[in-house]
């Protein structure tokens, strides 16, 4: 019954999409030049051989504990990210861009080790990430890429690979692309207490489909929809479970000086994930456009979630400073093995990592983008989330843009 | 609810949506090249800062259990914090 109604939606889709596709080669061929710049990419980007941009940007992310979340341990951290971004056009049809970046990273969860003796004791983080990718035109409505990923943390590692492939259809008035991602992961399992258990494998798949679409000529809109697959080790190392006993003295290696004991977060060993998303965007005026965004995600593991985020972008100094300003909500519920509390028993799947509980967070942001020169632009960017389990976060970045 | 039967309703839900949005699509009109001056403008560009969409990735939406904000991967390669 299922395979016969799949079948059934296929068939529907592919008739009126060649329907569709159809109607649109009936409009006359343009006779005016072909726009240098798709639409999708908007103006400013360079296009053409011999040229490219640089980029710089620092990031800095924090987010305290208010003491709610999980309760048990103080869930501080703290970001510093700078990070390089080259793009270079070799030829009209073949182009490559590299990113670097470098995270500084502290975080109580770190600096808890060093209380437990088998652990030499780790007061922070770094985390070097390399990101290499070409893009190739095959003809004027078909291109295609690769890319690598290369990271490694003192205790992660990643190695990334992924092709794309679009294509413009109907008067380039749309274009549907297509993104298939893979990692390979390997994590050394140090426990919360600083216990080593050598290594373990993280497996990662995601095929991405998006369709970016033409609606009007002050409207434009991306749709998409992610299938991805993950497999092996996919707890967060270093988490752990607090089993509460009332007959136990207070644990001091607790925020909270609970009376229990910890033992290793544990979750399945695979995990299928869906995602849709999309945003539309209206130029409401020479100097205004608005846009609304939107997500839908489900999981094997119980977690299903919204998230919706309306945009404003507005010219204050003409051609020069532009803002965004933009809101975000997002609610999800728990995943499956997740409990605030675990009494005297732990199953054989637990967690109590605050990211996996039922939370909304409000998202208010501010972004500055001002063109020095038409070769140069400087962007600042600021993020405040008001998270319900208290986990407050901030977000700032400063860029430095430069294209030639 | 078990398993297969959530995951058959949710591959419900996902074709449905699908398949509304690709009926939607013959509404949409042709705009010819001449027409998109308005779509080209800088504030009209629909992907973002290629920096600011790396950092915020891997420090804020990680921080969600469906990690991954709007439009991006719910994929691996990252130890995040």
């Amino acid at each position: 019954m299922l395979l016969r109604s799949r079948a059934f939606l296929v068939l529907v889709t592919l008739v009126t999409l060649s329907g569709w596709l159809s109607a649109q080669d009936e409009e006359p061929t343009p006779t005016i030049p072909k726009d240098p710049v798709r639409a999708a990419e908007g103006g400013g980007k360079p296009h053409g051989a011999g040229h490219g941009s640089l980029g710089f940007q620092l990031g800095y992310y924090d987010n305290s504990d208010s003491g709610d979340g999980n309760p048990f341990l103080d869930e501080a951290l703290t970001v510093i990210e700078p990070a390089v971004i080259f793009n270079y056009n070799v030829s009209d049809s073949f182009s490559f861009n590299a990113t670097v970046s470098y995270d500084d990273v502290s975080s109580a969860s770190i600096e808890r080790l060093s209380r437990f003796s088998e652990q030499s004791g780790a007061s922070g983080d770094n985390y070097v990430g390399i990101d290499l990718g070409m893009q190739v035109a095959f003809s004027d409505d078909w291109r295609g890429g690769l890319h690598l990923h290369q990271s490694s943390e003192y205790d992660y590692s990643s190695l990334g690979f992924g092709v794309n492939l679009a294509t413009d259809l109907a008067n380039k008035n749309a274009t549907l692309s297509f993104d298939l991602s893979t990692f390979a992961d390997t994590i050394d399992v140090i426990r919360f207490n600083g216990k080593e258990e050598g290594t373990d494998q993280r497996n990662s798949f995601a095929l991405t489909s998006s369709w970016y679409q033409i609606l009007s000529p002050t409207w434009h809109s991306d749709l998409g929809l992610t299938l991805a697959q993950q497999s092996g080790f996919l707890e967060t190392a270093y988490n752990s479970v607090v089993i509460e006993d009332p007959s136990l003295p207070p644990n001091r290696f607790l925020e909270n000086l609970a009376r229990g004991t910890e033992v290793a977060e544990e979750l399945p060993d695979s995990r299928q994930r869906i995602a849709l998303f999309g945003r539309a965007r209206h130029h409401l005026s020479a100097s205004t456009a608005i846009e609304l965004g939107g997500r839908l995600y489900t999981d094997s593991w119980g977690i299903n979630s919204i998230a919706f985020e309306p945009r404003l972008y507005h010219w204050l100094v003409d051609d020069a400073l532009v803002a965004r300003v933009r809101y975000r909500y997002y609610t999800q519920t728990e995943a499956d093995d997740f409990q605030d509390h675990f009494l005297l028993n732990a199953p054989k799947n637990r967690t109590q990592d605050s990211d996996l509980a039922a939370f909304d967070s409000h998202t208010f942001g501010l972004r500055f983008d001002w063109y020095t020169s038409p070769s140069s632009r400087i962007g600042l960017a600021g993020d405040y989330v008001l998270r319900s389990d208290g986990i407050d976060q901030i977000l700032l970045a400063v860029s430095w843009t430069w294209t030639f | 609810m078990n398993q297969p039967a959530r995951t058959v309703r949710r591959g419900r839900i996902v074709w449905g949506a699908w398949l509304a949005v690709v009926l939607l699509l013959p509404a949409c009109q042709t705009v010819e090249f001449y027409e998109r001056r308005d779509l080209n403008e800088p504030i009209m560009a629909l992907s973002d800062d290629p920096l600011e969409t790396h950092f915020y990735q891997k420090c804020f939406y990680s921080r969600e259990g469906s990690a991954g904000g709007i439009g991006a991967s719910a994929g691996g390669g990252c130890g995040c914090y």
